[in-house]
């Protein structure tokens, strides 16, 4: 005799031969299906097969047969994939069907250290999603990024989200001979000469030591000028607070270049006065 | 299109036990036989919190973070 257990599985296996079919699994609290002691749900239009096993209190002899289910779906080709990151990974997707940073990263590829270029692959990936607004998600990836490539690649995803891949280094290479190109990189990305990017943790007392600490790099490679990046109402505001607090008299003096009330965002030169 | 199996936090130990996989007392999955750590394809230990998924080939154990998401999504593991 074919047992409720056994009409389920077959149903199961019914809807896992449909194309493009998600399985959603739980094993927590009760669903419509748990409740009349089904072992799953399906969700027509979405294509949907929820299967719900309250695992405390369920025959061992049920679980052996999700276990088979589960590793069809895997043995067959199919991605077994955390729920609570499902979003992260279709974005993602969508984000490279797009490819709006594909002329960037082709002309980078060849010319970056490969820990680099995947930085910065994710970094546009990061920019991607900061424009769309999902904030979020961007200080996770940033944190990713960062975890998987120090502090190096954390500056890469602030560097790139500022938009000096596309511009001031992309247009640099074209110009100087590749070594100079190679230095100067070594200067923005690894020594973070160029640019300061305040963030949430720094007051002004912060920015004055960091701004310090810029000034003497500029003096070491003998450049006239860099940037201060705040973005954010918070760090707006400090990086506005250190501007007014300064008194005319440091070796350097700064002025907005750009701002951008909506975000909030304001970019800040730095010209160095004296480098002796 | 092959069925995914899209699994919730609670139901990790589960989708583990099916492949013969548990959590060690420091969080680490491991092989329930043997309690060697299992490792990613870029060959780092995994808490059980940081497991994105599973892929076949035959059974790639793969972290939750952005990098092991962009290298899944290019078709490299």
């Amino acid at each position: 005799m074919t047992s409720p257990l056994d009409v389920d599985i077959d149903a199961i296996h019914r809807y896992l031969k449909k194309s493009g079919v998600t399985v959603i699994f739980d094993v927590d609290g009760e669903t419509e299906a748990t409740a009349v002691g089904s072992l799953y749900s399906w969700e027509p239009k979405d294509k949907i097969l929820t299967i719900s096993l309250p695992v405390a209190h369920t025959s061992q002899r049920k679980k052996t047969a999700v276990f088979k289910i589960i590793r069809k779906i895997h043995n067959d080709g199919g991605l077994l994939w955390k729920k609570s990151k499902s979003e992260v990974l279709q974005t993602f997707g969508e984000y490279q069907k797009e490819d709006p940073d594909q002329e960037t990263l082709e002309f980078f590829k060849p010319i970056l250290p490969i820990d680099d270029f995947n930085a910065l692959k994710l970094s546009m990936f990061l920019r991607y999603e900061d424009k769309k607004g999902n904030k979020n998600n961007v200080q996770r990836f940033k944190n990713d990024i960062r975890n998987r490539f120090g502090d190096r690649g954390g500056n890469i995803a602030n560097l790139c989200t500022a938009g000096y891949f596309d511009e001031e280094l992309k247009s640099l290479y074209l110009r100087i001979p590749r070594e100079e190109f190679k230095e100067y990189y070594e200067m923005v990305v690894g020594d973070k000469a160029r640019a300061l990017f305040i963030h949430h943790d720094m007051g002004v007392d912060e920015i004055d030591a960091e701004v310090e600490k810029m000034f003497l790099k500029a003096t070491k490679y003998h450049m006239g000028d860099f940037k201060i990046h705040g973005k954010g109402a918070d760090n707006v505001k400090t990086l506005r607070e250190f501007i007014k607090s300064r008194t005319g008299k440091e070796k350097y003096k700064i002025h907005i270049k750009y701002e951008d009330p909506k975000l909030p965002a304001i970019e800040c030169i730095v010209n160095v006065l004296q480098t002796d | 299109m092959k069925p995914r199996l899209l699994f919730t936090d609670k139901s990790l130990p589960f989708i583990l036990e099916a492949f013969g996989k548990s959590i060690n007392e420091n969080g680490i999955i491991i092989e329930s036989k043997t309690g060697e750590p299992v490792l990613t394809p870029e060959g780092e230990e995994i808490e059980s919190k940081q497991l994105g998924g599973l892929k076949r080939g035959s059974e790639i154990f793969l972290k939750d973070d952005l990098y092991s998401i962009m290298n899944l999504s290019e078709g490299k593991y």
